[in-house]
């Protein structure tokens, strides 16, 4: 309906455009080639192995560290600028890999310190809550342990309202109760319109919250889209795997040359594997089946390619070259 | 500004909790001046000897905190990561520097005061002879000892190397500048290269606005070398500063 209201409104910039972008760090050509952009109201992650160049491109990002070639654009303005630094700084969160705080205040005196420095500030309560660190709020920060130090992170990130959040593993360290909370406040900005990019080594986790990814291996990004698109794109194929009840039909050993899928019946026609680039013509013809024998498909399960089962392919490839 | 005097009061509680810090920048120079009372108040050279060292102590106060303070804290505030976060926040690169700076003046003034304190009532010195320029000798050392410990963090690798490597130059410098004796006693070379440096000028201002009197070269010319200085440091502080530990990334942030 918004889209019947506006019809030819452009789509807005993105809050963050990385194109082609080459950084080193000291002599070390530590990114090559790597393009990425994050939208309002997207969580975007950032995939690869270690070394593969991901906080680099995030100091980029931040103004740290300078880009050699490409061009970067953070919330419209360019990091390499100190004009540019002061604007994005002004409505970016970030939570570095390793994040330091002075050990000697507490958390809400940390908490305090960060929000007397933005325009504006949330209240230190909702920040407390957000980070699961209101029953901490007393403590000493150099008496934290490492997965509260680390939610702290993330309190001091959210110390205004960021409109784009640069997090580089932020649930490092977390349990899982931890790692929950976390996707949940990370969705919650997203729905807000804030733009989320992190990167992390749980593929889970960015199956989980990312509707897009970017998988950058020694220094160049290899893939991009969706979990889906770079499955596709890859060739890899869904898994389908239907498991009947003893006293079911059997199948036919043959389904037809229709199936366009790998496929082996086996446990007496009790039992169906197949892996296909498309598992639409596979599973008519077993809706087919189903109605003429009269029994249900109950058991029948359809597995798309993981994020994992990509990352694999990419990353391997990409490691021979390094 | 706002922002600076805010991060300014954060600065003072993080220096005032770390009580090891506290002790060897803060306390000591006040512990090393009632000890050398002590020891001078019953020797040789009878009150103008001590009013001498005691003249000296107090500049050193100033390089203690200004300086070494100020350069070790940026070290290891800088390997802790928490430069960087802090830089990646609306209060500016320069923001945050001022907001150290700040702080770390606070404290040199109360170090002053608390020398004098103490000269006055532990050794029986007069009151400074001279207030306004005891005050602006020490605020013009503040400024000169702090940038040339901006300049010196630029060049300290790790927080660990941090308290070695400020004493490598504090230490001779207190030496070479007339803080225990008069420096024209030293050889000829080593006298040329404590007038050079910064803390002997501070030395002769302090001591002339304390005791009443006009330092050896006047003192425009005294304050001028240490504003001299104070430019040198800040143009090196500008150039190469870090604000992430390892990365040599060369960045001005
Ligand atoms: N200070 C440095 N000096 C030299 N090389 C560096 C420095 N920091 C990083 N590198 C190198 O740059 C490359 C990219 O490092 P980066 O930290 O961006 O990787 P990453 O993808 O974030 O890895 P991880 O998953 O381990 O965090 C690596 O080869 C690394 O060794
Ligand atoms: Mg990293």
């Amino acid at each position: 309906m918004d889209d019947a209201q506006h019809p030819t409104e452009a789509a807005p910039d993105p809050l963050l455009a990385v194109e082609g972008l080459a950084a080193s760090r000291g002599s070390v050509r530590a990114v090559r080639d790597v393009s990425l952009t994050v939208e309002a109201g997207q969580v975007h992650a950032l995939l690869g192995p270690n070394g593969a160049g991901k906080t680099t491109t995030l100091d980029v990002v931040l103004g740290f560290c300078a880009a050699d070639a490409g061009t970067v654009r953070v919330l419209g303005h360019d990091p390499a600028t100190a004009t540019g630094r002061r604007a994005i700084r002004r409505e970016i969160g970030m939570v570095p890999q390793e994040g330091g705080h002075y050990p000697y205040l507490s958390v809400r005196e940390t908490l305090e310190m960060h929000r007397g420095l933005r325009d504006r500030p949330r209240p230190l309560g909702e920040m407390l809550e957000l980070a699961g660190l209101a029953h901490r709020a007393g403590r000493r920060v150099r008496s934290l342990s490492g997965g509260e130090r680390r939610r702290l992170d993330l309190a001091v990130a959210l110390a205004g309202y960021p409109r784009l959040l640069v997090l580089d593993e932020p649930t490092t360290g977390f349990d899982p109760a931890a790692r929950e909370a976390m996707w949940e406040v990370i969705r919650g900005l997203a729905a807000d319109g804030r733009g989320v990019l992190l990167t992390t080594h749980y593929l889970e986790e960015a199956q989980q919250l990312s509707g897009s990814v970017t998988v950058v291996a020694a220094g160049a990004t290899v893939a991009s889209g969706s979990s889906d698109g770079i499955a596709r794109r890859l060739g890899l194929r869904s898994r389908i795997v239907l498991e009947l009840p003893p006293d079911a039909p059997r199948l036919p050993p043959d389904l037809g040359p229709d199936v366009e899928a790998d496929l082996e019946v086996a446990g007496d026609g009790h039992r169906l594997e197949a892996l296909a680039a498309d598992p639409a013509p596979l599973l008519a013809v077993l809706a087919a089946w189903s109605r003429s024998v009269g029994h249900p498909l109950d058991g029948l399960e359809v597995r798309p390619p993981s994020l994992e089962d990509s990352y694999r392919v990419l990353t391997a490839t990409k490691d021979g070259e390094r | 500004m706002g922002r600076i005097l805010h991060q300014a009061r954060y600065e003072q509680l993080v220096f005032w909790r770390n009580r090891s810090g506290v002790f060897f920048t803060f306390v000591f120079p006040v512990m090393l001046l009632v000890l050398l009372g002590l020891a001078l108040g019953r020797g040789d050279g009878g009150p103008e000897r001590l009013e001498f060292v005691a003249t000296g102590v107090i500049a050193m106060g100033v390089a203690s905190v200004a300086f070494q303070a100020l350069a070790i804290a940026v070290a290891y505030h800088r390997d802790m990561g928490i430069l960087k976060t802090l830089v990646a926040t609306p209060l500016s690169p320069g923001g945050l520097v001022a907001a150290k700076v700040l702080s770390v003046g606070i404290v040199t003034l109360l170090e002053v005061a608390v020398l004098v304190v103490v000269a006055v009532v532990v050794l029986g010195i007069a009151l400074p002879a001279q207030l306004p320029a005891l005050l602006a000798a020490v605020v013009v050392g503040i400024g000169s000892m702090a940038a040339l410990g901006m300049a010196v963090a630029t060049r300290i690798p790790s927080g660990e190397a941090a308290p070695a490597l400020t004493n490598a130059i504090y230490l001779p410098l207190v030496f070479i500048s007339g803080v225990f004796f008069p420096i024209d006693g030293l050889p000829r070379a080593i006298e040329a290269v404590g007038t050079a440096l910064p803390l002997h000028h501070l030395v002769e201002l302090v001591r002339a606005s304390y005791l009443g009197g006009t330092p050896a070269l006047g003192w425009g010319m005294h304050h001028a070398i240490l504003v001299a200085w104070t430019v040198a440091g800040i143009a090196v502080a500008v150039g190469g500063f870090r604000w992430e530990p390892r990365y040599a990334s060369g960045r001005d942030a």
